[in-house]
């Protein structure tokens, strides 16, 4: 790596993507793939993109997607890289007519990602309707470097349960539960967590994305059998940059660094910002009383 | 990167612009905390080229700002209520201060106090920390439970919190006002009189938005301040008003999403600009909108940017 390959490690890019691929996966969920200069390198699993979906004054701020895979290219330095959506308003409307060949102005890599396991063991991975999106690029990253991860997703019913057989694909284990039974285990993938680990094992660690009922529910679960979890979370957000403050969440908070003495020593911090110290939390870290 | 010669034909035209003092290579401002405190957009932006960087407000405690949802998008804007969550003055001049120090772009640090004795020893303890080329003194925060836009709504409370300002500091000193008030000429002309060196306008538009599903506010704190493109015309008039109140500088704020919405401040009476959302929506706005005046100056044929300021012609 060059020195400036080195500095520019952890920064974000702004570029001009080309849309290559935009396509439904499911009712009301998309795909998109789209190829960028960003080295594959500077991508962690867990960060995200924010993505320009109008030049008009309305809608006004970009929108922020989990990077859901990156491939690095063979020829030059930079990455498709694929983000899976839910169109549920203005923004996301918009964007399911783009066309291939359209350019995308693209901000990312953004935020902190997930921290791979620094033990062997199983990984439980437990995604809840678009929450999967996310957890895809680790678990490409983690076949990689070669953990086992069992794969739980989580959906209302059939139609939000997503990328099953990409996960597959990955041989990775995948169990499956819908609220109506449609398919899989019938009721909340945190019901069929618990369920799975009165028979098997503990797991190494939790790494969770998903609705905040759910997060909750699996931060819980994971503190009852002392082990490490991390969850990614969303909230509305502008900059994704970490100069707005808009995105935050309560933690339970920690000394700002370098400014103990002006908490008048033991006074915490405690909003923190996801698109900055987040998106993906400990989640021993998260306020889950107040959040 | 040099603005000048960038194109055939000779040196540019003048972009540089004095505020009481400060010396800016263009009129062209990043506006408090939407800018946080430089590094967040260095990777993106030439910190350098900018006429100069406004932080985001600093307090003499850190303070934690509102709950979240701090942040709403609206038709043409979005809503705020951040409620100056920040690192405090200490932390600002240990941490904040020396990554500044490396650009050659002025810094001005936005002050908010709860009290005016608390405004007056911010701007006492920054005008004895090296770096800072001005204040910015915040009396317009909508998002805050003392203070803020209480200070900016009362011409006797302005006059007083920035005379105490003006004691305290031999800074020039910027005072960004609150477009929720019923005179702006009033408060314009009482802050100058109390020793302001230029003002700014304008700060965000107390707004809310609601879920009519759930029938809950948007925002935790139910009322937060508007910003973006959809401010724009008010700020421009309330620039307008002010610039034909005072003789200190006006600075315009509010909306500034292109060079040309830039420009209507500047003719309407402004000497520089700041420029906010834009930064969220697009992070070299600045950069875009420097360039795009210098053209406009150079298709039009005006040697210097001071030709266009108040250059209106209202009748």
């Amino acid at each position: 790596m060059s020195p400036s390959e080195a500095t520019h490690k952890g920064s974000p890019y702004l570029v001009r993507g080309t849309l290559l691929q935009n396509h439904q996966v499911a009712p009301s969920y998309h795909k998109m793939r789209i190829r960028t200069s960003i080295p594959c390198e500077n991508i962690e699993p867990g960060q995200f993109l924010m993505v320009r979906v109008s030049d008009q004054p309305f809608p006004l701020l970009r929108r922020p997607f989990s990077i859901h895979s990156m491939a690095a290219l063979s020829k030059d330095e930079g990455s498709d890289i694929e983000i899976l959506y839910k169109i549920v308003g203005r923004g996301t409307n918009l964007m399911a007519n783009w066309k291939r060949g359209k350019r995308l102005d693209i901000l990312g890599p953004l935020g902190s990602g997930f921290s791979l396991p620094t033990t062997t063991g199983t990984q439980f991975l437990v995604a809840g309707g678009i929450g999967v999106a996310g957890l895809f690029a680790l678990s490409q990253r983690m076949k990689a470097n070669g953990h086992t991860c069992l794969v739980f997703i989580g959906g209302k019913t059939r139609e939000h349960v997503l990328c099953v057989d990409e996960f597959k694909t990955l041989g990775a284990d995948v169990y499956v539960a819908t609220e109506d039974g449609g398919l899989g285990f019938r009721g909340m993938i945190t019901d069929m967590v618990v369920s799975f680990l009165r028979d098997h094992h503990t797991p190494s660690g939790f790494f969770a994305c998903g609705p905040l009922d759910m997060l909750k529910a699996i931060a819980h679960i994971a503190q009852s059998q002392s082990v490490p979890c991390q969850v990614s979370l969303e909230t509305r957000m502008a900059c994704g940059l970490g100069a707005c403050l808009g995105c935050v969440i309560r933690t339970r908070g920690s000394p700002l660094p370098g400014s103990e003495q002006a908490f008048g020593g033991g006074r915490n911090f405690p909003y923190k910002r996801v698109c900055k110290e987040g998106p993906v939390f400990d989640s021993e870290e998260v306020d889950w009383g107040v959040i | 990167m040099s603005s000048e010669g960038r194109k055939t034909g000779g040196p540019g035209p003048r972009m540089s612009v004095d505020i009481a003092g400060i010396k800016l290579k263009n009129p062209v401002m990043a506006a408090s905390g939407t800018f946080g405190y430089g590094e967040e957009f260095a990777p993106l932006v030439d910190l350098n080229r900018l006429g100069a960087i406004i932080t985001k407000g600093i307090s003499l405690e850190p303070m934690e700002g509102n709950p979240p949802p701090r942040i709403v998008e609206t038709v043409g804007g979005m809503i705020n209520s951040i409620g100056l969550q920040n690192v405090g003055l200490q932390a600002f001049i240990r941490d904040k201060l020396s990554f500044l120090g490396q650009f050659t772009t002025p810094v001005i640090a936005n002050i908010f106090g709860g009290t005016t004795r608390e405004f007056g020893e911010l701007a006492k303890r920054l005008g004895d920390s090296p770096g800072i080329a001005g204040l910015e003194v915040n009396i317009s925060c909508p998002n805050v439970a003392k203070g803020g836009v209480l200070f900016g709504a009362d011409p006797e409370m302005a006059h007083r919190v920035v005379r105490t300002v003006r004691r305290s500091t031999h800074l020039p000193i910027i005072v960004k006002l609150s477009p929720n008030v019923t005179d702006i000429a009033l408060i314009a002309k009482a802050v100058e009189e109390a020793g302001g060196d230029a003002i700014s306008i304008m700060n965000t538009l107390m707004a809310m938005a609601i879920d009519p599903q759930s029938r809950r506010p948007l925002l935790s704190t139910i009322i937060g301040g508007l910003s973006g493109p959809a401010i724009k015309p008010v700020a421009l008039r309330l620039v307008w008003q002010a610039a034909g109140a005072v003789k200190v500088p006006v600075i315009g704020i509010g909306g500034i999403m292109t060079a040309r919405d830039a420009l209507e401040f500047i003719i309407a009476g402004a000497r520089a600009v700041q420029v906010g959302t834009a930064n969220f929506v697009k992070p070299t706005a600045c950069l875009e909108i420097i360039d795009g005046i210098e053209a406009y100056l150079r298709e039009n044929g005006f040697k210097d940017i001071g030709q266009l300021v108040g250059s209106l012609r209202a009748s």
